[in-house]
């Protein structure tokens, strides 16, 4: 991915140079998240300004060649906006914001959807806009396909008719025409690592010291899950590592205990260090020592860290939505959406029967070679082959193996609030000697109950 | 262009899709190249074509999780690209997987060849578990040069966290855990460990370990074949939701049967196949236990993904 090449593989915020940490110390560092979805600060703003001014271009220029489609086919046609009218960068995340937060409802009042789903459609709809502008895509339409989408890939997969009563203006259509451009934008990377359970392995970290403070470690996990709502309506995920941010989270809900538990960890670490100065293996000089501080860095670095994280949960995280603007904006983007990407208009039209021809001219060319490539054969060799030419081998080696030899078992059918979905029942040696799927047969989707039970 | 597109035609303009070397109803695969190195690859195409619920949610699994796994022993995903509305992965090209190995009765493997996958498929393993992923479907490919890959990950997914159900309706019926098969909705990494026991002993004795016509059924093979458990051997699997009795059996040394591979083997495939999930060996145990076994002749040949050479040679070459 082209715009991940600045990302620094660091685990602090982009912008440290200290610490020799490379991707690979945890399987965090290995993940898609961490290679491809982290950005400094700077990199998040320029990349944002680059996308909206070249969608403030296209639309600019799309709407003049939609003028001359409308004026073409006959119609009449009122001038485009004057460039005022565009989104700004800051107008974009507004409305991202704001359709964050429905993901939130929706998951919560909507669905009952678990936490894993929510987070998981937040970060794919805030992936998405890294992309793509507002301007071009509105994100009344992507927020519900993230939604959709991250119900499959966490395993609560919702049918489409149950998932569509909720969106009393979307087809299924809707969901998926831009369901495979979501995909393609995310880079087919679906695996978000929230920072939710990084919060929990925390509340069980703090309990793993002399007189651990259960009841207070209790409270400050609920009151932390609330920050870390907030945290999800910043970029905070592409900058800091999610235990960094569930890290800040308890930090806010409380202080002390943040604070006495990494003093405990530090000292602990610390009288190691000094115990054993003669060890041969400690003896191996400072570097060593160096990496194996707790988190990869010292105590103050990391405090520092988790200051800037809470600044930002309270500046960006925890404002009110401002509804007025967000409607303002809406009506705005009416008027300068690419129309290219409007149903219905003259352009689109246009757009899609240019398509359609190149498609159409594009499989004739194929069937034409391959038309072409039959007779070679046929001249040089004789008659075509209809026959696999392997010799004796009655199984072809398959790499990697398809899954669907035998008897498909209603693949890519998710049931009625089901968690689960079958695979074709097929695995190591369940093919008897005549090729009959034999192993497996039972194989039924029981699946998960959407509600709380 | 849409940057996403503009991306995503650099992507597929990497490869070249060769010929199809295999069809099925969800995928259809294809045996390519990369155009600047010339490198065999493996194209799946995944149809999502006219699917009512978009995209097929076991693509969508298996390129969640082999997006994050990148290990020896894990068949890597070098590339996704679509073309129109379906997703293409670009995979390493194997050439063969246990299941054909184990069923060419042609092919003479010897303990050796047997270790090395044991050990493969155990790093393999160690390493999903470690990266917080059930497999739970087993496919082990082969390559041309013996090296043994997980594959299939479309079963695949994160560990529960605690308090959430997950179904026990996976894992093809002969490599499915007792566990399972009484139900249980909450469990661990040992469901792929008793996979993974069964089928070594299937590479040993070269027919299926426990083969149930139904899943009573591979209850019962299951008991008969290796003694009905006792609640001192899997304490509480009588309160498990589907538990039944199925009859008692007596216990028997049954891994004498496997005796050929060597007392570390029989050792390493009695802990694997333990009643009681939570006593069950874990991947990370496994491996040493069978790189450090006595033997040095073991410890080499496990180490050394030369020792399935031989067979895979004769496999692809026949």
């Amino acid at each position: 991915m082209a715009l991940a090449d600045n990302v620094q593989p660091e685990a602090g915020p982009s912008t440290s140079t200290s610490s020799g940490l490379t991707p690979g110390p945890s399987p965090y560092h290995e993940s898609s998240q961490f290679r491809h979805w982290r950005y400094s600060p700077a990199s998040i703003k320029s990349i944002r300004e680059d996308l909206n001014a070249k969608s403030v271009e296209i639309v600019a220029r799309n709407t003049e060649l939609e003028k001359e489609a409308q004026i073409s086919l006959g119609h009449s046609y009122t001038d485009p906006p004057p460039p005022t009218a565009y989104l700004t960068v800051s107008d974009e995340l507004i409305l991202l914001r704001f359709y964050c937060s429905q993901i939130s409802k929706i998951c919560r009042h909507g669905f009952g959807l678990p936490d894993i789903v929510e987070t998981t459609a937040i970060s794919y709809l805030k992936r998405f806009y890294l992309k793509n502008s507002v301007m071009e895509w509105h994100p009344k339409n992507i927020m519900p396909t993230c939604l959709f989408l991250a119900c499959k890939t966490t395993n609560y997969p919702v049918l489409m008719d149950q998932f569509i009563s909720k969106f009393s203006k979307l087809s299924p259509d809707d969901i998926i025409d831009t369901e495979f451009l979501v995909a393609q934008s995310l880079g087919f990377e679906f695996w978000v690592r929230s920072a939710e359970k990084a919060l929990r392995g925390w509340s069980l970290d703090f309990q793993n010291q002399p007189n651990p403070p259960i009841d207070t470690i209790q409270r400050s996990l609920s009151e932390a899950l609330k920050y870390l709502s907030q945290s999800l309506m910043t970029d905070l995920e592409f900058i800091y590592t999610p235990s960094q941010i569930s890290l800040a989270c308890f930090h806010l809900s409380n202080p002390t205990l943040v604070e006495e538990f990494l003093r405990h960890r530090y000292t602990n670490f610390k009288s190691k260090l000094t115990s054993t100065p003669n060890d041969a293996e400690s003896g191996e000089g400072d570097q060593e020592d160096q990496q194996e501080l707790p988190y990869g860095m010292t105590q103050v670095r990391l405090l520092d860290i988790l200051r800037d994280i809470e600044g930002i949960i309270k500046t960006d995280g925890a404002i009110d939505i401002d509804m007025k603007k967000v409607k303002e904006i809406d009506k705005r983007l009416k008027n300068c959406t690419n129309p290219e990407k409007i149903p219905g208009t003259a352009l689109y039209v246009k757009r899609k029967r240019e398509k359609e021809t190149s498609e159409a001219a594009n499989t004739a060319a194929k069937t034409a070679k391959a038309t072409a490539a039959a007779m070679d054969r046929e001249s040089v060799f004789g008659s075509v082959l209809s026959i696999p030419s392997s010799k004796n081998s009655p199984r072809k080696p398959l790499s990697p193996r398809v899954t669907m030899n035998g008897v498909p078992v209603s693949a890519g059918v998710t049931r009625p609030g089901g968690a689960e979905v079958d695979l074709e029942d097929d695995g190591m040696g369940v093919r008897d000697e005549n090729g009959l799927v034999i192993g497996g047969k039972g194989l039924q989707d029981v699946g998960l109950p959407l509600s709380k039970n | 262009m849409d940057l996403a597109v503009r991306e995503n035609v650099q992507r597929a303009s990497r490869w070249d899709k060769g010929v199809k070397v295999g069809e099925g109803t969800f995928a259809n695969v294809y045996k390519g190249t990369e155009k600047s190195t010339g490198r065999k690859i493996a194209i799946k195409k995944i149809k999502v074509g006219e699917m009512k619920d978009g995209l097929d949610m076991t693509a969508l699994r298996e390129v969640k999780f082999l997006q994050e796994l990148h290990h020896p022993n894990i068949i890597a995903l070098l590339d996704v690209f679509s073309v129109k509305q379906n997703i293409n992965l670009v995979l390493e090209f194997l050439d063969t997987d246990l299941e054909a190995v184990i069923r060419d009765k042609a092919l003479i493997f010897q303990n050796a060849d047997i270790k090395s996958w044991v050990a493969m498929s155990l790093r393999g393993l160690e390493y999903i578990h470690r990266n917080g992923v059930l497999h739970r479907p087993n496919n082990l490919l082969i390559a041309a040069n013996g090296e043994l890959k997980i594959a299939d990950f479309g079963l695949a997914r994160e560990f529960g966290d605690a308090g959430s159900k997950m179904t026990c309706q996976v894992i093809t019926r002969w490599y499915r855990p007792p566990e399972l098969l009484f139900g249980s909705r909450f469990y661990s990494t040992a469901v792929d460990i008793w996979s993974m026991g069964t089928i070594i002993v299937e590479l040993i004795l070269r027919v299926p370990f426990l083969s149930g016509e139904t899943d009573i059924d591979q209850l019962k093979k299951t008991f008969h074949a290796m003694g009905t458990p006792t609640e001192q051997d899997w304490p509480g699997h009588t309160k498990l939701p589907d538990y039944h009795e199925i009859g008692s059996y007596p216990k028997n040394p049954w891994w004498n049967m496997v005796s050929s591979i060597g007392k570390e083997g029989q050792d390493l495939i009695r802990e694997m196949l333990r009643y009681d999930p939570s006593s069950r060996i874990s991947a990370i145990k496994g491996k040493p236990a069978l790189a450090n076994s006595g033997s040095g002749a073991i410890k080499r040949k496990a180490e050394s993904p030369q020792a399935g050479r031989n067979v895979a040679r004769k496999l692809v070459f026949a």
